[in-house]
């Protein structure tokens, strides 16, 4: 068992580093930035976008579209207090401690 | 011989990497304690958070091992949740495609969400610098070995970092990344409607398969405003 979970480990990385060092290889000879450069910057908007709003409204693999839903309300305040101040340290300890106030003294 | 010097730039990746300590922590611990009760050994689970290094596709892993699923099913996942990469390579790759190739391997192979998004930030304002890079991904990337061990270790003492609401972290640490990078209405667009894609993907998509499907039509939406305003 042991022998085929490492064996499936390097298999896992093998794959994982082919799709961080794909582009970086393919995409340095070629002129693509000068035409497309501007495609670039919406990168990390959509996938910081793809990695957020899925693990709000469904934090628990379920789509959970209410305001009985903690990580819905957390996130709306963090959106607020991230805007506001940029603070990512304070914006995080604010986030969590209204999840746990929520559990707490709501029962969410 | 001269006192080797680390360069500024890679003290201030190093540096950067602390605030998200709590968010890294809180999924490092989650996976290790997760890979315990799938019955992976301390050396397994080590191994992977050496050779992966990335928690979404460690984490997925773990949770079809312990649901049975057959191992070719597992790699073709982790391939879908970890094609976001190919996106995130290409956009590192117009700052780095000078660098020799040496260090486009080392930093491919450090590359993660966090390090991209901190990268990322860094690199639009002051430009690119491979140290800053190497800095912060060699922070997270030692971070998540020891904090993926503690997790196996301890963490059945610390119980599951949800109930405690710390899986908030990432997230809430990728609020404050993504809000400051939106400036123009474009923006704005482009990050609404890859949010309603990313949850018609998740609802109507088999397992992950929203993560490729938002990302890149999200990114081409972002393209076509932008070139549709140009003309």
């Amino acid at each position: 068992m042991e022998a085929e979970i490492i064996g499936l480990i390097i298999g896992i990385a093998a794959l994982t580093f082919f799709t961080r060092f794909a582009f970086a290889v393919i995409l340095r000879k070629t002129k693509i930035f000068e035409k497309w450069g501007k495609l670039m910057i919406y990168v990390p908007i959509a996938v910081f976008t793809t990695i957020i709003v899925p693990a709000l409204l469904a934090p628990k693999e379920e789509l959970e579209f209410s305001i009985q839903n903690e990580y819905l309300i957390a996130g709306i305040v963090a959106l607020l207090i991230a805007y506001k101040t940029k603070n990512l340290v304070g914006t995080v300890i604010i986030g969590i401690s209204i999840i746990l106030v929520l559990r707490v003294l709501f029962g969410f | 011989m001269k006192m080797l010097k680390p360069p500024r730039e890679f003290l201030d990746g190093l540096k950067a990497v602390t605030p998200l300590a709590l968010g890294v922590a809180s999924f490092a611990i989650a996976y290790g304690l997760l890979a315990r009760k799938a019955g992976l050994s301390l050396f397994s689970l080590t191994l992977m958070s050496f050779l992966v290094f990335a928690g979404a596709a460690q984490f997925l892993t773990i949770s079809m091992l312990i649901s049975g699923a057959p191992f070719f099913l597992i790699l073709f996942t982790t391939f879908v949740v970890n094609s976001r990469y190919f996106l995130m390579g290409a956009s590192l790759a117009s700052y780095t495609r000078r660098w020799g190739t040496r260090w486009q391997i080392l930093l491919s192979f450090l590359l993660s969400d966090e390090s991209y998004a901190l990268t990322i930030s860094y690199f639009t304002k002051n430009g690119p610098n491979k140290y800053y890079q190497l800095g912060v991904s060699l922070g997270l990337y030692i971070e998540w070995i020891i904090l993926t061990m503690i997790g196996c270790l301890v963490g059945s003492f610390l119980g599951d970092p949800q109930t405690w609401g710390l899986d908030f972290a990432l997230p809430a640490t990728f609020i404050v990344i993504l809000v400051p990078m939106i400036k123009t209405w474009k923006h704005t667009a482009a990050c609404l409607i890859t949010a309603v894609l990313s949850i018609t993907g998740l609802v109507f998509l088999p397992t992950k398969w929203y993560i490729p499907f938002a990302t890149v039509l999200g990114t081409m939406v972002g393209g076509v405003l932008e070139f549709w305003k140009q003309k």
